[in-house]
């Protein structure tokens, strides 16, 4: 390294605050609750070619630490002088922001005529135009129906506004002032940036401070490498599935090959379903380090290395391989809006390859999907039509390797807020009936998983609209791992308990009549660890504390209680003694149906279909190939696939 | 002949500060603390005091107290066993929190335990509406069931808090009443009675917190009560609150939970003292301790306030003196990781075994060695005498990671302090951008025992030019409770729309409150003019936080929402650089302050003599990657007007004072150390 010991740290915790110092002036000048309440932004402190050094901590989103700018600061016409501020929302330029609603932008620092760093971030706009509200839904197609695209373009030149581009951006969204309100708290905190990193210059000299954010970027990259030479070497695959690849869609297959050699790692996710014909594609534009497929190694290394640097340098050691009009490296111009409910997928596929490396050292599947409940009705109270968060239903995180998986949240969900009940009931038309921990929900095991969340509510408000997005993980499980069960899956219900009660399984958009009970129950973390070998004690206290069923204990730990509640010993020892031992992976009955019919012939005679097709067709396709499948319950799927392969069309 | 005593508990010394009314001389004192005999600390302090001051005991006509037995009790969970009941289908209320954890980026994060196992809570069938409209009355029989359940598995006290008890508490007075009736060898605390504010699971936390100390700070307050009567003091206990007020020991018996932040929030009302007599508008305070660096903010002397902060992770709903906490502190350790890269913190020390040199069998390198390696510690006395460095302990400690590094111990040594140092900046930073200000405008005050000794460095780092050194920093929180005001907050949450046609409902609501907190200022009696202050949470409809505004007694006479909105969007316009004068605003809640001054402090002056100081020799101090010579002197010495410059060091009795190279200093005529940046 070229900077010593001391002073490197000393520059890290500089540039760390600078970057605090960024992130707390967007929140604060940012107008929209949904930034204050979501904290749905990112802020970097980025190196002369855009590659990110130093993030916030306290504040913001968790998907972007090691985010490398460098594509789209090059695709700005013009060349950069100082005072330019440049942004852009284009999913497909650059790949840095990856829905339309949110907007990047960055800053170059000039010093005495040459760029030493720039300042960015990036913002989630709530609405930015397009076919729906708030622009992102499952049922879009294309991203322009996503609302405003804007490709990397300068906001300010050289200092003065650019009119034109605002007033492009104010004619195409629906609550303008607001959007702007969030774009000018942006502007300050890059503006705070480019102030700070000049503080830097000052104090450092030019050259250690240059010196110091390379060092930083090596720093990162050899706690990373020291981490992954701590694995084994080897090839680790992983399968994980969303429910749909649509509304009412197929399996969503999501592949991953982990190949892990010294102090590298290559993550090839060939064998990755195609692109989606819905909202759920994650442009990454084959970015071998693209972010939003480190997310879940971010939250790996973390856990391996606690406190680890993030920045650029920790994604260098991997190399990401996504074949172009799969889900994870989409053609334009595939709908992205709702790429958030694969990226929680992308995060549990990377979790379950690496829990294959160091299953001694990783925890089974979290929960993995968060249902974001938020009801649309005229409130009583105000007169006003209004959309009310209702809360996030998180489920827990996995079992770990020293405890049993956090209850209600935890993991890569752990940065989600809740409402307060009585804040809800006092602005929307909604009588919470219950919200708490679901028992039974946590996949059992030595440790067990986290238990689910459960809410049930009920409106009196016949105009009452409720969505749930990214809702997921009704039908494959959170996996267990080592002998660990599944936890449960999620549920969504209408009137439980009821003669009327009816499944609504991933639905998103739901008009309850007055009066009518919604129970929604995230799933549940997964067990970790052969759940007999769980020391009674633990099973008991879980009794005591209501978080497991005496039936359960029964059923999945061998644990017998009495009408009191006290243990009966012999008849445990010997339900125990029954118990079959087990050890590896489970994925749960579901996925183990799917992979019965779906075997990995029949996938890969669907890969090897669907790479005959051009892109745009795969979609349509593969909804022909599973109907098809469907159908013949008597054949095999590989039979199926294989009548569907035709030669590879002719252009004319 | 008059005295009055203020004492403040911390982590390893017990300070006292003396007010002798007739000479109007101030005598400051440090013993060791006697965690094992609580209220021990106190005697001895008092015993010295009336040895070497000349104390009368029955001349005292104030003793307020500060301590820390509170949040021990949390930190150290060694608090009572509780019940809680709260509103049927809501049990998981402590387990849920807020969700949202600390180091969202581990796979492994947790929230803490709450101090209410699962199996302790219980659902009671009852519910009531937002408007607070009963939906179900309480069940006698799911009170009986639980009170059962709760007597079973040995509960000491109970805690109800239901749900919209913000707005109509009579579900918690019934069941409150019930359990009287029916258990009255049991403690209860309603969620709504410790303090009514809207979100169950921060006021629900906060009752919790209550009881969970409520019998140790009992137990504790009767011991220092009886140390001070056979010490022959009749003066009431006062204590000092979270809030910088104090209250009668009578009302902290209940009101636990305002004074679990007694020690931090005088210290910055004893800053405060110092910063408005000094005439200083805006003051950054830095309170470094031996786990921490505490930073606060002071607006003409006046501290800033909040809600929010946190205990052992939970969150505390009472109004209280904002300060954040840094991990760096005097005991914080210093290593090398994997990497070769420099860290100190977060790891510390503490008091036990404390820093290398202090010889108790801490064996690794703290800040507190690296100071004394670069000759900044160990030129005077440390904690009034109370500690004898070893600076063979600190070469001991710091070897390896010199030899790692490829230095000498000193060269380390000062990589220590820098990496210490720039780690502090990181709050302060986050601190400013919150508040908008710039480190040019301020003035640092370092105190506490090892804040003189970095005040100057870290003023450097954030780019702060002046430092202002208090005559006594070691003491300063004893200053505090001496001169912290007799102090009572209330609050009501209304949630309505800052509408004309709203106004008697928000003005009963004022008025209620107001008659509650002066109600209690007269039943904790004490002489002097007492004062109301008033003030509103509001909003912009949909917003998720508030914004206190400040409100005149003379606004409330007459309907005037738009008054009180005007001055909103002025307010909202100062704290987030924007405003929307034509959005509707919501009153979610109002709070009064009644409070009877404190006797002022005399703050003594002397005439300036100007005067270069010599130094009484010269010492070798390790700053800027070399050895240079540096004047010692003694602060007894600096009188006002009396000039000095850095590099140079002033040794005092309880603490330490760096003048680096680069600033000059001289005594103002308070007897403070202004140092300023050339």
């Amino acid at each position: 390294m070229r900077t010593d010991p001391v002073t490197l740290q000393v520059l890290r915790n500089h540039c760390r605050a600078a970057a605090e110092s960024m992130a707390t002036t967007l929140y604060r000048t940012a107008h929209s609750t949904f930034v204050k309440e979501t904290e749905d932004f990112t802020i970097q402190l980025l190196d002369a070619q855009g590659k990110t050094c130093a993030v916030p901590l306290d504040l913001g989103a968790t998907w972007y630490p090691g985010v490398d700018y460098e594509a789209a600061i090059a695709l700005v016409p013009g060349g950069y002088q100082p005072g330019d501020i440049a942004m852009t929302s284009d999913p497909y330029s650059g790949y840095l922001s990856t829905h339309s609603p949110d907007t990047n932008m960055w800053k170059p620092v000039f010093h005495e005529g040459k760029i030493i760093a720039f300042a960015g971030g990036h913002i989630h706009n709530v609405d930015v135009g397009g076919a729906v509200p708030a622009s992102l839904s499952r049922t879009l197609t294309e991203v322009h129906q996503e609302g405003l695209r804007i490709p990397p373009s300068k906001l300010y030149h050289a200092g003065r506004l650019d009119e034109t581009l605002l007033r492009t951006i104010q004619t195409n969204v629906r609550v303008p002032d607001q959007n702007w309100g969030d774009l000018k708290a942006l502007v300050a905190a890059v503006n705070t940036g480019e102030r700070r990193i000049l503080d830097l210059v000052r104090r450092f000299g030019v050259a250690t401070l240059v010196d110091g954010l390379a060092d930083l970027l090596d720093y990162g990259e050899k706690q990373a490498r020291a981490v992954l030479a701590s694995l084994p070497d080897g090839t680790y695959r992983f399968t994980d599935y969303c429910d749909e690849d649509g509304v009412g869609g197929d399996p969503l297959r999501l592949n991953l090959t982990l190949r892990i050699q010294g102090d590298s790692a290559e993550l090839d996710f060939t064998g990755t379903d195609p692109q989606t014909l819905c909202s759920m594609n994650v442009p990454t534009g084959g970015h071998p380090r693209h972010s939003l497929l480190l997310v879940g190694v971010y939250y790996v290394l973390s856990a391996l290395h606690p406190g680890i640097t993030l920045n650029f340098g920790t994604t260098r050691p991997f190399t990401c391989i996504t074949p172009e009009g799969s889900v994870v490296n989409p053609i334009a111009p595939a709908a992205v809006g709702m790429r958030s409910l694969t990226c929680a997928r992308l995060r549990s596929l990377v979790f379950g390859a690496f829990a294959q490396a160091a299953p001694e050292r990783l925890p089974a599947a979290p929960a993995g999907s968060s249902s974001i409940l938020n009801l649309a009705a005229e409130n009583t109270r105000t007169g006003r039509r209004s959309i009310a968060a209702i809360a996030p239903i998180v489920g827990g995180g996995g079992g770990m390797p020293h405890r049993d998986g956090t209850d209600g949240s935890g993991a890569d969900a752990a940065y989600l807020k809740n409402s307060p009940i009585e804040i809800t009931e006092a602005e929307a038309p909604v009588r919470i009936l219950r919200y708490g921990l679901m028992p039974d929900t946590g996949g059992p095991g030595a440790h067990r998983g986290g238990l689910a969340t459960v809410l049930e509510f009920t409106t009196d408000a016949p105009d009452a609209t409720v969505t749930a997005r990214n809702r997921d993980r009704s039908i494959f499980q959170p996996w267990g791992i080592l002998g660990g069960k599944p936890g449960a899956p999620s549920s969504f219900t209408l009137n439980p308990g009821t003669p009327g009660e009816k499944d609504l399984g991933n639905t998103d958009l739901l008009n309850p009549a007055p009066g009518d009970v919604v129970r929604i129950v995230s799933p549940g973390g997964g067990g970790r660890g052969d759940p007999a070998t769980r020391p009674v004690e633990a099973v008991l206290r879980d009794l005591r504390a209501g978080r497991l069923s005496p039936a359960a204990a029964k059923e999945d730990y061998g644990v017998v209680v009495d009408a009191t509640g006290s243990l009966d010993e012999a008849a445990t020892t010997a339900r125990r003694a029954g118990m079959t031992q087990r050890d590896g992976f489970d994925g749960g009955r579901t996925r183990r149906a799917h992979e019965a019919r779906w075997t990995e012939e029949a996938y890969a005679a669907f890969g090897r279909l669907m790479a005959s097709q051009p892109p745009a067709w795969r979609g349509r396709l593969k909804r022909q190939v599973f109907a098809a499948v469907r159908a013949t319950p008597g054949r095999s799927a590989a039979e199926v696939v294989a009548e569907f392969a035709t030669p590879r069309p002719r252009r004319a | 002949m008059a005295w009055r005593v203020g004492v403040d508990i911390g982590g390893t010394f017990a300070d006292f500060a003396a007010l002798d009314l007739e000479s109007g001389r101030l005598s400051t004192l440090k013993v060791l603390t006697t965690p094992t005999a609580p209220g021990e600390d106190v005697a001895a302090g008092l015993r010295r005091l009336v040895a070497d001051e000349k104390l009368v005991p029955a001349a005292v006509e104030r003793f307020v107290h500060g301590t820390t037995v509170g949040v021990n009790t949390i930190i150290q969970r060694r608090g009572t066993r509780l019940a809680l009941f709260t509103t049927a289908g809501f049990t998981d209320m402590l387990e849920l929190a807020r969700l949202r954890m600390p180091d969202p980026y581990s796979l492994f994060c947790e929230r803490p335990e709450p101090l209410v196992p699962r199996e302790h809570v219980f659902g009671i069938a009852e519910r009531m509406d937002a408007e607070g409209q009963t939906l179900t009355a309480p069940d006698v029989e799911s009170v009986k069931a639980a009170l059962a359940a709760a007597r079973a598995a040995g509960c000491e006290g109970i805690v109800v808090s239901f749900l919209h008890a913000w707005r109509n508490d009579a579900h918690e007075q019934a069941v409150a009443t019930l359990l009287a009736e029916l258990a009255p060898e049991l403690f209860v605390f309603r969620g709504s009675e410790v303090w009514p504010a809207i979100r169950e699971y921060e006021r629900t936390t906060t009752g919790v917190l209550n009881a969970y100390v409520h019998p140790r700070i009992d137990a504790y307050l009767e011991r220092v009560e009886g140390q001070l009567k056979a010490a022959g003091i009749a003066a009431p206990l006062l204590l000092t609150t979270s809030a910088g007020g104090t209250m009668t020991a009578q009302r902290g018996r209940r009101d636990c939970v305002g004074m679990l932040l007694s020690g931090t929030a005088s210290g910055v009302v004893g800053a405060g003292v110092v910063a408005k007599a000094a005439g200083v508008p805006a003051v950054l305070t830095l309170d470094v301790g031996g786990t921490s660096a505490d930073v606060a903010l002071l607006i003409d002397g006046v501290p800033a306030f909040g809600s929010g902060q946190t205990i052992g992770e939970f969150p505390l709903a009472i109004p209280t003196v904002a300060v954040i906490s840094s991990g760096q502190g005097g005991g914080s350790i210093a290593h090398l990781d994997a990497q070769g890269v420099l860290q100190v913190g977060p790891e510390s020390a503490g008091s036990t075994p404390g820093p290398a040199c202090f010889g108790r069998g801490g064996a690794r390198c703290t800040v507190t060695d690296a100071a004394l390696l670069c000759g900044i510690l160990g030129q005077g006395e440390l904690g009034f005498g109370a500690i004898a460095p070893d600076r063979s302990l600190s070469e001991l400690a710091i070897a390896p990671i010199a030899t790692a590094l490829g230095v000498d111990a000193a060269s380390a040594a000062e990589g220590v302090l820098k990496v210490a140092i720039s780690g502090m900046l990181v709050e302060i930073d986050k601190l400013l951008a919150r508040a908008g200000l710039h480190a040019s405008e301020l003035v640092l005050m370092p105190f506490g025992g090892a804040g003189p000794m970095l005040g100057a460095l870290l003023a450097e780092t954030a780019g702060i030019r002046r430092v202002l050194v208090p005559p006594v920093p070691g003491t300063l929180c004893a200053l505090g409770a001496l001169a912290a005001d007799l102090r009572r907050d209330t609050m009501r949450t209304v949630l309505l729309p800052l509408e004309d046609a709203f106004w008697s409902p928000i003005a009963e609501g004022f008025a209620a409150i107001a008659g509650e907190a002066e109600a209690a200022l007269a039943e904790m009696g004490g002489a002097g003019e007492s004062s109301l202050q008033m003030a509103a949470d509001l909003r912009y409809r949909g917003q998720s936080f508030e914004l206190e505004v400040p409100v005149a007694s003379g606004l409330l006479e007459k309907p005037s929402a738009e008054a009180l909105a005007s001055l909103f969007h002025a307010a909202h316009e100062e704290a987030f650089g924007h405003s929307d004068p034509g959005a509707p605003v919501e009153v979610v809640s109002l709070r009064a302050a009644a409070r009877r001054a404190a006797p002022p402090v005399p703050m003594p002056r002397r005439p300036l003599v100007d005067a270069v100081i010599a130094p009484e020799k010269t010492i070798q101090l390790r700053l800027e990657g070399g050895w240079r010579e540096a004047g010692l002197y003694r602060r007894v010495q600096l009188h006002p007007g009396g000039r000095l410059s850095g590099p140079a060091i002033v040794t005092q009795s309880d603490c330490t004072v760096l003048i680096p190279a680069g600033w000059n200093a001289s005594t103002d005529e308070l007897g403070n150390l202004v140092m300023e940046h050339i």
